[in-house]
């Protein structure tokens, strides 16, 4: 059995290597026509054209991800969880995520694409000082469970002609401080989704406007999005944005390398499970809102045609590291009190990810 | 009646085997040729010849035509290697198989890239031909391709 999947991996990988580039000699025609003229040729039947989902010099899309993420030292101060107690301060030496993703065209047409993904990272913390039974729930967690999230997305993609299209994605992740063996409840699923109108102008450009339900800021939030790829006439540099979440400036130093320069926001609510009243609390609903924002430079390079090596340095800003009760809407300027405000302090970051892309 | 010797019997079978085999022959390399002719894929902006190798049962396709046949700086419009992308060859060594044109490759001369491909006739006016990352087909795009015919 193992077998039989290493070599269905192996015929994955490595076939598409064997594709090499069309540089063979003439080709003779069995029925030469001579020079036609094939501008005055109509069609036969209307084929009506729609605008494709990519433009020229984008990154590539990851089909499949295997990464690394390290956080260097940071320090994080934690408010009292009970009316009373005492605020706490520990020093992480370092945060380190393991991530992993896939994203599967499962039905893809000129007419309409549908890619289906499931993504998992798993974030551990490792404390200067271990922590006690003592400690804040918050560093309790976090030092013996880490984070986890879970999700799966659906994206759909629905060129309405060659010049106008329309984006669904749906999201939803199980996030907390559970482990694989020891599972959180479903109920705990949260959802996420977006919808954006667009526009093709050209091979180089496309841009849309739209409405997401979102956790990128630690909460339950409905935010206006702003979608834009484009390429410059030369195709040496481009933009790729999804605003707010994330803008990069892109140098295409040639096809098989790219430098990105630009932010991205990450963000989740977590649940800390109490289930067993380990933190001595009268609430079993504590969620961790978590925001970042990363500034960072990448470095795509493909080692082939479809595997990409992707290198990536920068700077994590806290948004939020506070803890709620339960999953409410709380919009930008909301005033209701927190459970517990938390700081993070930031640190330098690095990321190193192996991909497998659709080129 | 006529008494059929054991050897009588054996010709005829042949002969009629034969002929089955012959006809059934015709007809799959007259359903293979079905996909000779001027194709236009569906953003419009190019059109390519499929057509047989000569002394081979083997199919093959170029860019015949293109929308925008130069560059802004109104040179001949080249892909990524600097190759003329006119009466470039995109599709190659198709073999008619099941009632599909198989183990073939597909060239995008927009990124430089060639993939995996196969085509299947939906009717004598309509291809879908599919590019792919893997051998076998499973992650790819399909595209809509339609005949074109003189005015």
């Amino acid at each position: 059995m193992a077998k039989s999947i290493w070599i269905f991996l192996l015929a994955f990988f490595l076939l598409p290597l064997s594709i090499m580039a069309q540089d063979d000699p003439p080709i003779e025609e069995e029925d030469e026509d001579g020079a036609a003229d094939y501008s005055t040729l109509v069609q036969t039947i209307e084929n009506k054209a729609f605008a494709s989902s990519r433009v020229i010099g984008q990154v590539p899309l990851k089909l499949f991800s295997l990464g690394y993420d390290f956080q260097t030292a940071h320090s994080l101060e934690t408010a009292p969880f009970v009316p009373g107690g005492a605020s706490e301060e520990n020093e992480i030496n370092s945060a380190q995520d393991l991530r992993f993703g896939i994203n599967y065209p499962v039905f893809s047409k000129n007419y309409f694409l549908l890619n289906l993904g499931f993504n998992y990272a798993a974030t551990n913390y490792s404390f200067a000082n271990s922590t006690s039974a003592s400690s804040d729930p918050l560093s309790q967690a976090l030092d013996n469970n880490g984070l986890r999230t879970m999700g799966f997305t659906a994206t759909a993609f629905k060129p309405l002609n060659i010049k106008r299209f329309l984006i669904f994605q749906f999201g939803a992740n199980l996030n907390g401080d559970y482990s694989l063996s020891n599972l959180q409840s479903f109920d705990y699923t949260r959802y996420t989704g977006a919808f954006i109108y667009g526009i093709k102008p050209n091979d180089r450009k496309m841009w849309g406007l739209g409405i997401s339900r979102t956790y990128l800021g630690g909460s339950l939030n409905y935010l206006p999005v702003y979608y834009m790829l484009y390429t410059a006439k030369s195709e040496k540099w481009g933009l790729e944005m999804l605003l707010p979440a994330r803008f990069q400036y892109r140098r295409n130093i040639n096809s098989k390398n790219l430098l990105l320069l630009g932010w991205e926001i990450e963000g989740n609510t977590y649940r800390i499970n109490n289930d067993n009243n380990i933190y001595n609390l009268p609430y079993n609903d504590m969620e961790l809102r978590r925001s970042e924002l990363r500034f960072r430079v990448s470095w795509e390079r493909a080692i082939t045609s479809q595997i990409w090596l992707s290198a990536q340095a920068g700077y994590r800003y806290n948004w939020s590291f506070d803890i709620d009760q339960g999953d409410f809407f709380r919009p930008f300027g909301d005033n209701t009190p927190f459970l517990a405000e938390n700081n993070l302090s930031n640190p330098a970051y690095f990321n190193i990810s192996i991909n497998w892309v659709s080129p | 009646m006529m008494k059929l010797g054991k050897f009588t019997i054996i010709a005829a079978l042949f002969a009629l085997t034969t002929a089955f085999n012959a006809d059934k022959a015709l007809e799959t390399d007259k359903e293979a040729s079905n996909i000779i002719g001027v194709w236009m894929p569906s953003e419009g902006t190019a059109y390519v010849k499929i057509f047989k190798e000569k002394d081979k049962e083997k199919y093959h396709g170029k860019i015949v035509w293109l929308k925008e046949p130069n560059d802004e700086a109104g040179n001949p419009r080249k892909n990524t290697d600097g190759k003329l992308i006119l009466n470039m060859l995109n599709l190659k060594n198709f073999v008619f198989e099941d009632g599909e044109w198989v183990d073939g490759t597909i060239y995008d001369p927009k990124t430089g890239n060639t993939y995996y491909s196969s085509i299947k006739m939906v009717n004598e006016n309509k291809l879908e031909v599919r590019g792919s990352l893997d051998p076998f087909g499973l992650i790819g795009r399909t595209d809509t391709w339609v005949r074109m015919k003189s005015e």
